[in-house]
């Protein structure tokens, strides 16, 4: 189900972006299996998703890719994550939900959203072992 | 300034708060509540859009320090082992709560006797157990009786929930070990039971409940009060309880959304704010004949706050078992590990739960050390956790230290400028005895279930769920805050029936409990303080 929200006030240019993109390739780099955080064009659409949910986020991020600077390789991210926690895990959090969003990884790893489901009216599943669990004695202290 | 009269004032719209409002606002007692937080609908959940895992890492976060809401108070957690979880709001925690619904054991009720530490508590098992299974009832409860783990009690009103395909697995492997196993118990509908629908298995009861399945007291207990008579005033965050020469309370202080203070005169005042919210009231309504705080001559009011420490163990199955689906809620449960053992270096125990194991994203955030992982590794960690994961979440009893406690800060203020909580709170020995001795049994136990590698963390830290503890019940004045019916003992018109009033932690989750001795108390003021009824 989707449904329209604005983006917050504040948000990415171009430069930031850019930058973003190449931080979340090294977070979530192309495999045999899975697309790289640029082939699904993460910080684009699929960031702007995140902001949507979570405008609280954008000037934390902002704030972030402006203390990194230009160039970042994983030496950077490695001392950021070391030296500034919780600053790496917003820039992870934003990242990784931007990614596990996207449709394509959804379907690359067999995951179809929260479904709802009807419960079965068969039993509850292991009714047999139960039994054999109510014939035990009473395991609690009398007191 | 405006005032309100009422017969009886309950502060906090959550689990305690809505039990007590109930029953009196039935039997025609006047009664006004105040709650700081608003009402949410069911629509503002997101568990049906495909955000709802970054919208639970914000604003439907069960910390109050990450959510920032206005309606929250801002809590400093910098000296506590466990951050506590909570949420503000009519429904209170019920809005963001997992719905384990467990009665304590018989033995968590006499501690003292039974294992020579912390305290016995004013009552026991027996004396609440009418009223639990009154709330199994009002709650609309999903399980099966004859757990040989408690004295026999009746049948809940809904079968149980299924227990999942990794439940199924568990039990298979808690029968081959010989170890306890139950289906779990949850104040979720399984069927449609009193205006709430069955559950979806949607998995995202822990971030509110789309379907209204899950029982949380907006839903199973405000309606029929406010139907009755109650009036609940929302965005009304209290400042101070008032009190008169005499030394009994008056009322309350609170302040609107947009600033206006208002007074609520009431001829009782009944606590509803959590082990935390609280205390941090009586401490704040300290006056010239309360210099401590109110209720506080014993020195309790405060002390000796439990957390129940807290880590899960994860399990890795080779076959996929969609297990981002389930009730989250409990699959299954197992009280194996529950009660002292001779044989062990720590008394007391451990609750299991069973549960599902949340989406790609709760897959990617979890670390088993201090860092996150991420490049190709973060690829493979989330492949090999999501669906094909079971998670065992293991409580601690938490027995009371006195040197556990909330107070005041100087220097953190929520919105309205009134100090905020401070919590310390420290592990004892017998808690690190207890959480590494259940984390190696409950990797043998999914080992034994077919799970080809487990993986757990040493605590849990932000997982906080159950603050507890702060103005313990008993008999003696000198050591306790309030009566074994919530009365406190210094202010005989002020009750406390929230989970501060607990004497020891349990295991268990605490919500039946909870919501036991609130009905108890609500009687019990009900039969003796007839002279309430009407006077407003």
């Amino acid at each position: 189900m989707t449904e329209k929200r604005e983006l917050p006030d504040q948000t990415l240019d171009a430069d930031h972006r850019l930058q973003l993109s190449v931080i979340a390739d090294k977070i979530l780099p192309r495999t045999d299996e899975m697309p790289s955080a640029s082939d699904i064009d993460l910080s684009n659409g699929p960031l702007d998703k995140v902001l949507r949910s979570r405008p609280d986020l954008a000037q934390p991020l902002l704030r972030a890719l402006r203390s990194l600077g230009g160039s970042v390789d994983q030496a950077d991210l490695r001392l950021m994550q070391s030296n500034n926690p919780h600053v790496f895990e917003m820039l992870f959090q934003v990242i990784a939900g931007a990614y596990y969003m996207d449709a394509r990884v959804r379907r690359l790893l067999g995951y179809d959203g929260q479904r709802a489901l009807s419960l079965p009216r068969a039993g509850f599943g292991a009714e047999e072992l139960l039994m054999e669990m109510m014939e035990t004695p009473p395991r609690y202290r009398p007191c | 300034m405006s005032d309100i009269r009422v017969d009886a004032l309950i502060i906090g719209a959550g689990l305690s708060g809505a039990v007590v409002a109930r029953r009196l606002a039935e039997e025609g007692v006047s009664v006004v509540c105040l709650e700081q937080g608003m009402k949410h609908e069911r629509e503002e959940y997101r568990g049906r859009q495909d955000d709802w895992e970054i919208a639970a890492m914000g604003p439907w976060h069960a910390s109050p320090n990450v959510r920032q809401s206005p309606a929250d108070y801002p809590i400093n957690d910098d000296d506590a082992a466990m951050k506590p979880l909570m949420f503000n709001g009519v429904g209170g925690s019920t809005i963001l709560y997992g719905a384990h619904w467990m009665r304590f054991l018989p033995s968590d009720f006499r501690v003292r006797t039974l294992d020579g530490a912390a305290d016995d508590w004013p009552i026991s098992y027996n004396d609440l157990a009418p009223y639990y299974d009154r709330t199994d009832i009002d709650f609309g409860v999903s399980g099966i009786a004859g757990d040989p783990a408690y004295p026999a009690y009746p049948d809940y009103p809904m079968p149980p929930l299924p227990i999942n395909t990794w439940g199924e697995k568990v039990a298979a492997g808690h029968s081959k070990l010989g170890w306890h196993w139950w289906p779990g118990s949850n104040a979720i509908a399984s069927r449609h039971y009193d205006g709430r629908n069955p559950c979806v298995q949607r998995s995202t009861c822990g971030y509110g409940c789309n379907e209204g399945a899950k029982a949380s007291v907006d839903l199973t207990h405000w309606p029929v009060a406010e139907r009755a008579g109650a009036k609940l005033i929302t965005g009304a965050r209290v400042s101070q309880i008032t009190h008169d020469s005499h030394g009994r309370a008056t009322g309350a202080i609170y302040r609107d959304r947009s600033g206006v203070q208002h007074r609520v005169v009431a001829n009782v005042v009944i606590l509803a704010a959590n082990a935390v919210g609280t205390p941090r009231l009586l401490l704040l309504s300290q006056s010239a004949r309360y210099p401590d705080g109110l209720a506080n001559g014993s020195g309790l009011v405060g002390k000796r706050l439990m957390m129940h420490p807290f880590t899960r163990v994860i399990g890795f199955f080779d076959e996929p078992m969609e297990s981002w689906q389930g009730h989250w809620g409990q699959s299954l449960y197992s009280l194996e590990f529950a009660e002292t053992r001779p044989d062990l270096d720590f008394i007391r125990g451990a609750k299991w739960n069973l549960g599902p194991s949340g989406g790609p994203l709760h897959a990617a955030m979890f670390s088993e050390g201090e860092h996150l992982n991420w490049g190709a590794g973060l690829h493979r960690q989330v492949s090999e956790w999501l669906g094909r994961t079971a998670i065992w979440g293991i409580s601690c009893d938490d027995l009371p230290e006195t040197e556990n406690q909330v107070t005041l800060d100087d220097g953190l203020f929520d919105g309205d400028g009134n100090p905020a909580p401070r919590l310390k709170y420290a592990l004892s020995e017998n808690s690190k005895a207890m959480l590494r001795f259940n984390r190696a049994k409950a990797a043998e136990s999914l080992q034994a279930s077919g799970a080809y590698k487990t993986l757990s963390a040493e605590i849990m830290p932000e997982y906080g769920w159950h603050p507890l503890g702060t103005c313990r019940m008993g008999d003696d004045t000198n050591d306790s805050v309030v009566d074994q019916f919530c009365a406190a003992h210094d202010v005989e018109n002020l009750f406390i029936v929230d989970g501060s009033v607990f004497v020891t932690g349990s295991s268990v989750n605490p919500a039946a409990t909870i919501a036991a001795i609130a009905l108890r108390a609500a009687e019990n003021l009900l039969t003796t303080r007839r002279e309430i009824r009407g006077s407003a």
